[in-house]
């Protein structure tokens, strides 16, 4: 769904922008028309969108393949989940104290790799490497509860709450995870919006497409491309939180996996690498696809996964650049067909563009 | 008597480096000459260990014999992929090639998992044990070892020497002018690509003879392969070989004296360690 958050309401009266606000309001409408599984598979690729939106800031914009994102968001979802556990902290505030992890982690190894002219597969390769001994370091800490042990290879269960509480992020319905989840995702889509048009975006551009001339023409690369870490971190840090609430159960295995940060690559390609809205779209193309496919074929173990190993290879052949376009050349003519709003007037038809 | 263990582990050590140079090695030759990372490396590994485990349970084939088999089926898959994926994108940004290869690992790993189920199998083979002294050696893994070694020099030799292999070298250099001169540049990918695949095969048969065979063992190895690939600098036959066998020590020596779970986490600070003193890999990358 193409959304473009729109900065002035004069600018309302174009069709660009007021069609936006309608795909907005759709979405937030939708949930109230569909079962509890369609509410939860549309939770899900917002998830993973907003994960590759921010994969997307290192590895699409500033063109870094960085594997450290699944670290971001493990080390986040572990923070909120314990400070919760340990403190009775509200995982919102674990959710910053989380990001603020994963920044540093993100300076720290971003200094290490890039001071040393890491390129490449290199980067790709070592951050790899990090991620893999990140979660070897989960799967063997263990912390004291009221005399047991929680973490480690175990994983940690997040207490159930009775009730809903926004304070302690657990509700009893899907529905309160949806809007937060779409609350998320429009503010990273906003984040990456400002972010591509600012000093910083074309930086990032510059140093993806030519890093050697970026350089001569007096871009410090080491600063951006560690301030492009940094910041994919600190928008990666919120997804982790969500993710341990939303199934209120966490492991090295699954959080802090290296197949996260494939599936975080996988969706952003799909979608189309460095766009704003590359990596909502390959969420919405793969997220349900996995999930029905999954749903229909889930006899047997494997046979849903060799559709999607199949399906990304046809993908990286045939579409290299992702599905970007289609959705652009959708979203433009349907904004053709629209006339321009004059204020009191009243639209029957409403497209729903996808 | 502490001596003795120490040296037993040490030369456990020496023997899995020379396992995992040669996966190493497998990976470098298709970075080597097309700047592509093989995800699905651990998969051709998986896959050889299967075939070998089936022909010797179901035709009672020692697992060396299958070495004249499963490296081949590795090296037809291999140029298939490369003919039909690889081939089509090597012009497209530069994740892409690899993402492909994300999607070749996903499918093979799934395809074990759905035709041959979770089971740990193991051929069961047992060649038994020499002794020197208080050391007692697994003959399965010494045979590795020399099997793996022997694969790189191999290597090393048919890259320096024969013309083939300067054809594939010129290839890497520049892609262009080896054009010019004569080289079929597409053929010369369909043979790397062919070649990193079969030293997987060959690694993973010598390694069927004394591991558990699951769908997901690529994994195991592949992770090393990787850290020993920007170890010895990308696309570098000797450094995967130095390489290897300095994880491999690592890998035996931190398992023996911290505990095998933080053999990762060892193998990773060393690495950056050697990051910090020598950034382009030990024996320095070409490019």
């Amino acid at each position: 769904m193409i959304v473009e958050v729109p900065g002035k309401i004069s600018k309302l009266s174009s069709p660009k922008y007021y069609f936006a606000l309608i795909l907005v309001i759709i979405t937030a409408l939708l949930p109230l028309a569909l079962n509890p599984f369609q509410v939860h598979v549309l939770v899900l690729v917002y998830l993973y969108a907003i994960l590759a939106e921010s994969w997307n800031i290192i590895g699409g914009y500033a063109g870094q393949g960085s594997f450290l994102n699944a670290a971001f968001f493990g080390i986040t979802a572990y923070a909120s989940s314990l400070l919760f556990i340990l403190y009775g902290l509200s995982p919102w505030i674990g959710m910053f104290v989380g990001a603020f992890f994963s920044v540093l982690l993100a300076l720290g190894a971003g200094y290490l790799c890039f001071r040393f002219g890491l390129k490449g597969h290199f980067f790709f390769l070592a951050s790899i490497g990090i991620t893999v001994a990140i979660q070897r370091v989960f799967i063997n800490w263990y912390w004291p509860v009221n005399g047991d042990l929680v973490g480690g290879a175990y994983g940690i269960w997040v207490p159930v709450i009775k009730g809903d509480s926004f304070y302690h992020f657990q509700f009893r319905g899907k529905l309160p995870y949806y809007y937060i989840a779409l609350a998320m995702l429009l503010a990273e889509l906003y984040i990456a919006y400002r972010i591509q048009n600012s000093k910083f975006g074309y930086y990032f551009n510059a140093i993806r497409d030519d890093e050697d001339a970026a350089e001569s023409l007096g871009v410090n690369t080491l600063k951006y491309k560690i301030i492009a870490f940094a910041i994919s971190a600190a928008l990666t840090a919120p997804a982790g939180t969500f993710y341990a609430q939303y199934f209120l159960f966490i492991d090295p295995f699954t959080v802090l996996t290296d197949m996260l940060s494939i599936e975080m690559v996988v969706v952003a390609v799909v979608g189309g690498m460095g766009t704003i809205f590359g990596p909502v779209i390959g969420a919405m193309i793969l997220q349900p696809m996995m999930e029905y496919v999954r749903a229909f074929l889930g006899a047997r173990r494997g046979l849903d996964l060799i559709i999607t190993g199949f399906i990304i290879i046809v993908i990286a052949t045939l579409r290299p650049r992702g599905f970007i376009k289609w959705f652009e050349d959708g979203y433009n003519y349907v904004v053709k067909q629209l006339p321009t709003m004059h204020l009191g007037g009243e639209r029957k038809h409403v497209h729903s563009g996808s | 008597m502490e001596t003795t263990l120490v040296l037993q582990v040490m030369i456990g050590g020496l023997l899995l480096g020379s396992v995992y140079a040669l996966i190493a090695a497998g990976l470098d030759v298709i970075y080597g000459v097309m700047e592509v990372i093989n995800f699905a490396h651990g998969e051709f590994i998986m896959i050889s260990m299967y075939v070998s485990y089936w022909l010797f349970v179901l035709y009672g084939m020692d697992p060396l014999i299958s070495l004249a088999i499963a490296p081949l089926i590795c090296f037809i898959i291999g140029v298939i992929f490369q003919k039909l994926v690889i081939e089509r994108v090597l012009g497209a940004p530069i994740f892409i090639q690899t993402f492909a290869t994300f999607g070749l690992l996903i499918l093979l790993q799934n395809a074990a998992m759905f035709l041959w189920k979770e089971d740990f199998r193991s051929t069961g083979v047992s060649y038994g044990t020499i002794a020197v002294g208080d050391i007692s050696i697994g003959i399965p893994r010494l045979i590795s070892s020399i099997g793996c070694l022997v694969m790189v020099g191999a290597l090393y030799v048919f890259f320096s020497k024969t013309k083939l292999g300067m054809a594939l070298r010129a290839t890497s250099e520049k892609r262009d002018v080896a054009k010019l001169m004569g080289v079929n540049v597409s053929h010369m990918y369909l043979l790397a690509f062919g070649i990193g695949t079969m030293c997987a095969g060959v690694a993973g048969v010598f390694i069927s003879t004394f591991y558990y065979i699951y769908p997901t063992v690529g994994s195991v190895f592949i992770l090393m392969a990787f850290i020993i690939c920007v170890l010895g600098g990308m696309g570098n036959l000797l450094g995967a070989l130095a390489g290897g066998l300095i994880i491999g020590e690592v890998e035996v020596l931190s398992a023996f004296f911290i505990g095998p779970q933080w053999k990762e986490v060892v193998a990773m600070i060393i690495f950056v360690i050697i990051l910090l003193l020598k950034p382009s890999g030990l024996l320095g990358g070409r490019k």
